[in-house]
């Protein structure tokens, strides 16, 4: 599929330009190639650290943020990991979970304990 | 067999810490589609548990419903979820089932509309107690789902003591 291009003009700093130059004259790629990569792998990168953020202030939920970063949620936990932003449930919410799931599991012992032993008693006639 | 809705984030917590085939021994989950698709994109990605999750799904040991559209309008009224989320928590309110689920900003809901939920930790320490995993594998899934579900230090521990202290080898 072709992709859509648009034109846009910027000014850039001249380190940054000399920067993109020398990578164009070393890897011998367009200059114009060298300014696309560099601008998605930066949008990439913003786009994962705004998720973070939005993330942690709680304006995001997990998946919210994964999306946003266009990450799998898997690997959106594994980052969030690593840069050590934890799960802040409050205690209360655990304390809850633990109720809840006693009373998912009760059932399920309900359903899986042995059906009791009905013994019918038969009245022995004598003959 | 019982019946429990996951969302996206806690059903990949619960395969990546390998507690999913003892989960679904005794349980049946359902996800919405929204839910899947999340999932579809880590086997785009080239994820194991991503893989794992849609042979379950392929195999019926991980359903797929969807809620009522007059549901997922009135929590998407009230709460700012991401569609994963908003989907899962509007199945567990139409099918009145329990719902896995990690994330606060879910969880907050789910206490709005009173739909019980449960982190993959409670699913740990409950496979433990009623003997659906062992000692050595419960240990073993504690360590991943620290790695992953990045709980707090407090509510590890919490589990930990409760398998050191456990009955079941």
């Amino acid at each position: 599929m072709n992709k859509k291009y648009s034109s846009i003009s910027l000014r850039l700093e001249n380190d940054l330009v000399e920067k993109i130059e020398q990578v164009s004259r070393l890897e011998d790629i367009e200059k114009s190639v060298i300014y696309r990569q560099s601008i998605k792998k930066g949008i990439k990168e913003i786009l994962k650290e705004l998720a973070i953020k939005l993330y942690v202030e709680e304006k995001l939920t997990i998946s919210g943020a994964a999306r946003l970063s266009d990450m799998y949620i898997g690997d959106f936990m594994e980052l969030l990991g690593k840069r050590g932003i934890k799960n802040e449930l409050p205690d209360e919410y655990m304390r809850m979970a633990d109720k809840n799931a006693e009373k998912l599991f009760k059932k399920i012992n309900k359903l899986n304990s042995p059906k009791k032993k009905v013994i019918y008693k038969v009245n022995k006639y004598k003959k | 067999m019982k019946l429990v809705i996951s969302d996206a984030s806690t059903l990949i917590l619960l395969t990546k810490s390998e507690l999913i085939l003892p989960l679904l021994s005794k349980f049946k989950i359902i996800i919405p589609n929204e839910v899947y698709l999340e999932i579809l994109k880590g086997k785009e990605k080239g994820k194991q548990d991503a893989y794992q999750i849609d042979y379950l799904v392929k195999q019926n040991k991980i359903l797929i419903k969807q809620p009522k559209e007059e549901t997922v309008s009135l929590i998407n009224n009230l709460c700012v979820l991401d569609i994963g989320e908003l989907y899962a928590i509007a199945l567990a309110k139409d099918l009145n089932l329990s719902i896995l689920i990690d994330d606060k900003k879910g969880i907050n809901t789910c206490n709005l509309f009173n739909i019980y939920f449960l982190t993959a930790l409670q699913i740990l320490k409950l496979l433990y107690k009623h003997k659906f995993v062992s000692k050595a594998k419960a240990l073993n899934s504690l360590y991943n789902l620290k790695k992953n579900g990045r709980y707090k230090e407090n509510e590890v521990k919490i589990i930990y003591d409760f398998l050191k202290g456990g009955y079941y080898e």
